[in-house]
């Protein structure tokens, strides 16, 4: 079953097209991320999925329903819905009442997972930016909703407490839509990647795995990019990045020879999601 | 739905109370402008006194619904707050109910410390009649000034530009009503008659009701609620 069907959403500014004919789906229990540079279309995908923009063309179903219904989704936006003047025990009060839950029950719950105890006597206006955070995902599921869509989930959160909050989402085979800038949790949390690049899906949604094998070698060499090396690199695959150049290395090939004619500085390294991203780009934009 | 009502007015209330600035003018500065105006014009005039009690009422209450209520949603709309109260199972108006329900306590507490200060300054009496008057008109006025100051907010979301179309209202609406001041001039008062705060200052001070009130309510808040559905979340 897809818990999340985007189909050929098309959305313009002022004439400016922000995301061009995208489509994806998202099977139950996936945890399914949506990896972009900034400005690549990420948020907006998410806005329109969560209905906050009408987009020009196309649609999203969730449950394969055509009608929205939120009572099954939780929802994380970057920014937490918070009452700056509230407690942060009077808003989960609040938001509890809303859901006709009981607060306690909650208490019990998510206040230790979640690390609550600390600061639910706390203004949400004096918390840090990660307290805030933690605050907002746990109001995210405390309707023990079936699917999550969660813009950036990762920012500004105390990494000794990642894991946990992750296994505490993924509880009860939940699916999880999600956006970061963190592609290292990515590449281990995540089922499923989706790449967005000027608002365009850049390649077939796979596992992190499967992605990583789309690319030319498992490593690369990574050299400065003076001297125009590019010119002599004819016969490998590279992408250029930061002023250096990404080259996919096979051991079995003669790439280091040839490197080491042009150059003594350079490193090899495995690659990851980060290099499968930029060399996909580069063979879009090339 | 009722347990959630009680609950939005509960916590719009303290978060009211702990913004020190909205405390002093919402509470404070009713009672201090009372009670300079009542010693500078008419400390002997009860009339004066009765006109002043309920104008400054009015005034409050207008000032309240068009500054309250309109900026602290379009606040909510500028934080994404918004964005995550339409996912929840709940009807969004009714947190805005809530809100101006907060509004309504605070209203009723002023016209406590108004009364109690007519009497301690200008032994003035306040008749029960005249506290049944009062609390119509707050209830009605408090109404029909948030969606008003609701409409206003979000027809200029966009740009940014309520804040100061509230002001220019707000001041329009008070110089040419009978607030604080009969009015001789025609055209003031005609101005003063179309703008719905001297029909709120009839039913503060038991001069009846005007059936423009119910047109004012109808139309502002089928024109918010147009408005409200209308908004687009950029980014």
């Amino acid at each position: 079953m897809k818990d999340i069907i985007v189909s050929d959403i098309t959305y313009t500014v002022k004439g400016k097209t922000i995301l061009s004919n995208v489509s994806l789906s998202v099977d139950t229990q996936d945890s399914f991320a949506l990896l972009g540079e900034n400005g690549s279309g990420k948020s907006t995908l998410i806005d329109i999925i969560l209905n906050d923009i009408k987009p020009d063309k196309g649609h999203v179903r969730f449950f394969e329903n055509t009608k929205s219904n939120f009572d099954k989704i939780g929802v994380l936006y970057d920014h937490s819905p918070l009452f700056p003047m509230l407690k942060v025990e009077e808003s989960i009060r609040y938001f509890t009442s809303i859901y006709g839950l009981k607060y306690q029950d909650i208490e019990k719950q998510y206040f230790e997972l979640f690390e609550i105890q600390k600061i639910q006597k706390t203004l949400t206006r004096e918390l840090s930016q990660g307290e805030k955070k933690r605050v907002g995902i746990l109001l995210s599921i405390i309707h023990n909703p079936d699917l999550l869509v969660l813009d950036e989930p990762f920012a500004n959160l105390d990494p000794t407490i990642t894991g946990r909050i992750w296994n505490t989402l993924k509880n009860k085979n939940r699916t999880i839509f999600f956006t970061t800038h963190d592609w290292k949790k990515a590449e281990k949390q995540a089922t499923k990647i989706g790449f967005i690049y000027g608002g365009k899906i850049i390649h077939q949604p796979k596992s992190p795995k499967q992605i990583l094998e789309t690319l030319p070698a498992l490593k690369k060499i990574t050299i400065s990019n003076t001297d125009d090396f590019a010119k002599n690199l004819t016969n490998w695959q590279y992408y250029i990045y930061d002023e250096s150049i990404h080259i996919f290395f096979d051991e079995k090939s003669d790439l280091l020879k040839t490197i080491n004619t042009l150059t003594s500085n350079f490193s090899i390294q495995e690659v990851d999601l980060k290099d499968a991203y930029l060399f996909h780009v580069h063979n879009m934009t090339t | 739905m009722i347990k959630i009502l009680g609950q939005s007015t509960y916590y719009q209330f303290l978060m009211f109370l702990r913004i020190k600035q909205a405390v002093f003018f919402s509470l404070v500065f009713p009672v201090f402008l009372f009670f300079i105006f009542g010693n500078l014009w008419g400390a002997a005039d009860k009339d004066y006194i009765s006109l002043l009690l309920s104008g400054i009422i009015g005034m409050t209450v207008a000032s309240d619904g068009l500054f309250a209520v309109g900026p602290v949603v379009k606040e909510y709309y500028a934080s994404g707050l918004i964005k995550y109260l339409r996912k929840l199972p709940f009807n969004i108006l009714w947190h805005f109910t809530g809100l101006i329900l907060s509004r309504i306590i605070s209203l009723l507490f002023i016209v406590a410390l108004l009364c109690l200060t007519a009497k301690l300054a200008f032994d003035y009496s306040v008749t029960l009649s005249q506290l049944l008057d009062f609390v119509s008109g707050i209830f009605i006025g408090l109404f029909l000034f948030s969606f008003t100051g609701l409409v206003i907010t979000f027809s200029g979301i966009k740009h940014n530009s309520s804040a100061g179309l509230i002001n220019l209202i707000y001041f329009i609406m008070l110089f040419t009503s009978k607030a604080l001041y009969h009015i001789e001039n025609e055209m003031i008062n005609l101005v003063g008659n179309i703008l719905p705060l001297n029909s709120i200052l009839s039913i503060l001070r038991g001069e009846g009701f005007h059936t423009s009130i119910i047109a004012w309510l109808l139309f502002t808040i089928a024109l918010f609620y147009y408005l409200f559905n209308k908004v687009k979340f950029g980014r």
